[in-house]
């Protein structure tokens, strides 16, 4: 380490600050400093980490669209005491997978790291899920050999280095979304999940509105798992006859009942995770559905977090 | 430094470090100056982790306990990659890449070359498990295989292909923190006559629904089926219990979930129940599904356990 040090020199501004420190310090005096003095000359880089020539900047971005857009920003002091400033700003992601991208790096000590979600308009925690490390080389598929900051920035929080932490993809509130399905006459709806994702199902609303032939209906709503599984399902209290149209409110920890208006409220599992991907999905079974009865305004809400 | 023969060099060695080896590097090693120098240095400069002769990194991913919801790779490649200091003030890049079972987990222990440690990386290069998963404890010990206790513990956490671990800056977490990985679990039919016993295989099992069909024989009786978890059939707590007696010759799906009430399901033979909200199970445990006034005859199917997994 002495070696380094050695190595790092300053520019005029920050020799002029050293300069104005030390006169203070003579103008306190020893005793003013307390058990111990601190060296004035030769001071080390408040850095922990020293970029040498095959040190680049590993960026991992997780969005949900292809024209999100991800600005880093880096400050480097290089061996000749100058400092850096550099920035990047990432766009047309591939969605709901692992973007990554390469910086070359200067070499010298890393002083500062910032990461701010440069989309326009508001962007709610969950929905992009950046990492910033450092790699050795600048082969694709090189591991992090150290892992700066990693998180979920949005337009009012940006991430940081030294000062932030490293936070893992599923802590905190997800990203709270609504999905709809449109389903044709006579067909259930089914609503997928990318991916790569964990899911908690707070909501779903959906109307049925049944055609004149006459059967009774009884949808079952279903949650099923990558393999098509069946891990949960629920019914109606009643069904559903001809010429009628109801809609149908399932919720976390409702009690299974109907008001007078024929709106069915449907309890959801509290704090149910789903794995999203294969065919993984929350769907409607509707026994006895007629060629023209009607699923419409299915609406789902959801959180989600990026999890692989 | 006591007065032993050793403690006149640079290096005092554990009293379990007994390698001549190592001896012998101790005793070569020149006394280093005071550790409080006068002037100090500012704040800041090289974080760095000192590695002397007998400083071995060790690395230990917990195997999955458990089913999980994700189908899992047969094998999972974790790449430990980190930056030392040589004595010469040349950085040495080195990585230590291992393939495993997700089932098996991993150990493994790496002597270090004598330097200063600047950073370490955990990064799970296979796609496909989630976090809560596979738990991951590194750090620098003074002894090779077995697992030994560390002397200093860098990364612990849970480890996934988008959320690598690292040294400095990581954070240190126990096994039980986050939100665990979701579980879920479809035992066999266990043939009729026969009751359910799900035994808790990971370190803390939180079940979040329960759901089953009961078909019930000719035999004339009032059944109940009711979700507990205890030791040995010995009901600890009541999870979850429905208020309804199911009659002979019938098929009753129920459906027991956290925040549900208890009440019946109408026309639609689906039956709803509660079970109590946060409680988590730990290895060692099991989960019953019981029926009171269960006959010979009757038979629990398609049985769906959904939970939250801490490995």
């Amino acid at each position: 380490m002495p070696e380094m040090s050695k190595a790092v020199t300053f520019n005029e501004a920050q020799a002029r600050f050293i300069e104005r420190l030390m006169r203070a310090c003579e103008s306190r005096g020893k005793e003013g400093f307390g058990l111990v003095r601190f060296e004035m000359d030769s001071v080390q880089p408040p850095s922990t980490e020293y970029l040498t020539r095959d040190s680049f900047l590993q960026v991992n971005i997780w969005p949900p669209s292809a024209v999100d857009s991800i600005t880093v920003a880096w400050k480097i002091l290089s061996s000749d005491g100058k400092l850096n400033v550099s920035q990047a700003t990432f766009t047309n992601f591939t969605p709901n997978a692992q973007n990554q991208y390469l910086q070359p790096l200067t070499e010298g000590f890393l002083l500062s790291l910032a990461v701010t979600n440069s989309n326009a308009g508001t962007v709610h925690r969950g929905r992009d899920f950046v990492q910033v490390g450092i790699q050795m080389g600048p082969a694709a598929g090189t591991p992090f050999y150290r892992v700066l900051i990693s998180g979920y920035p949005t337009h009012v929080s940006a991430l940081g280095w030294p000062e932030g932490s490293v936070i893992d993809s599923l802590t905190g509130p997800g990203w709270l979304q609504t999905s709809t399905n449109a389903p044709a006459a006579g067909a259930d709806f089914s609503i997928a999940f990318s991916q790569y994702t964990r899911i908690w199902i707070h909501s779903l609303s959906a109307t049925l509105a049944t055609s004149a032939t006459v059967a009774n209906r009884t949808p079952v709503f279903e949650l099923l798992d990558i393999s098509g599984n069946v891990v949960w399902q629920i019914a109606p209290t009643v069904v559903q006859a001809a010429s009628l149209v109801y809609v149908y409110n399932l919720g976390e920890a409702l009690t299974l009942s109907a008001d007078v208006n024929n709106n069915k409220v449907i309890p959801l599992p509290e704090e149910v995770y789903i794995y999203g991907g294969g065919s993984a999905a929350i769907k409607s079974v509707t026994t006895n559905i007629q060629a023209a009865d009607q699923w419409s305004n299915v609406m789902l809400c959801i959180e989600q977090w990026y999890d692989q | 430094m006591g007065t032993s023969p050793a403690d006149t060099s640079g290096i005092m060695l554990p009293a379990d470090v007994t390698a001549a080896a190592d001896q012998a590097a101790a005793q070569a090693a020149p006394v280093p100056s005071s550790p409080a120098p006068t002037p100090v240095p500012l704040p800041g400069g090289v974080s760095a982790f000192p590695v002397d002769f007998c400083t071995n990194l060790q690395c230990q991913i917990l195997p999955v306990g458990g089913a999980v919801a994700a189908a899992l790779p047969a094998s999972v490649t974790v790449m430990v990659a980190g930056k030392i200091l040589n004595s010469d003030g040349s950085i040495t890049n080195c990585q230590w890449p291992n393939t495993f079972a997700p089932s098996a987990g991993l150990y493994f222990n790496s002597d270090l070359a004598p330097g200063y440690l600047l950073s370490i990386g955990v990064t799970l290069q296979t796609a496909g498990i989630p976090s809560g998963a596979l738990f991951c404890v590194l750090g620098l010990c003074h002894q090779s295989a077995p697992p030994q206790p560390l002397d200093a513990v860098l990364i612990s956490g849970y480890v996934t292909s988008s959320n690598p671990l690292g040294w400095p800056s990581g954070v240190l977490h126990d096994v039980g923190d986050g939100p665990g990985c979701p579980v879920y679990v479809y035992p066999a039919n266990p043939g009729a006559g026969n009751l359910l016993a799900y035994p808790v295989t990971d370190l803390y099992f939180q079940p979040t629904a329960v759901t089953f069909t009961l078909n019930t024989s000719a035999v004339v009786a009032g059944r109940t089926p009711w979700v507990f978890y205890g030791f040995a059939g010995v009901a600890y707590w009541s999870l979850g219990i429905t208020s309804l007696s199911q009659a002979a010759s019938s098929s009753n799906t129920y459906e027991f979930s956290q925040g549900s009430g208890t009440m019946p399901a109408g026309l639609t033979s689906f039956y709803v129940g509660p079970i109590a909200t946060g409680v988590r199970l730990v290895s060692g445990m099991t989960l019953y599904i019981n029926v009171i006034g269960f006959q010979a005859g009757d038979a629990l199917i398609n049985i769906a356990i959904q939970g939250n997994a801490w490995t």
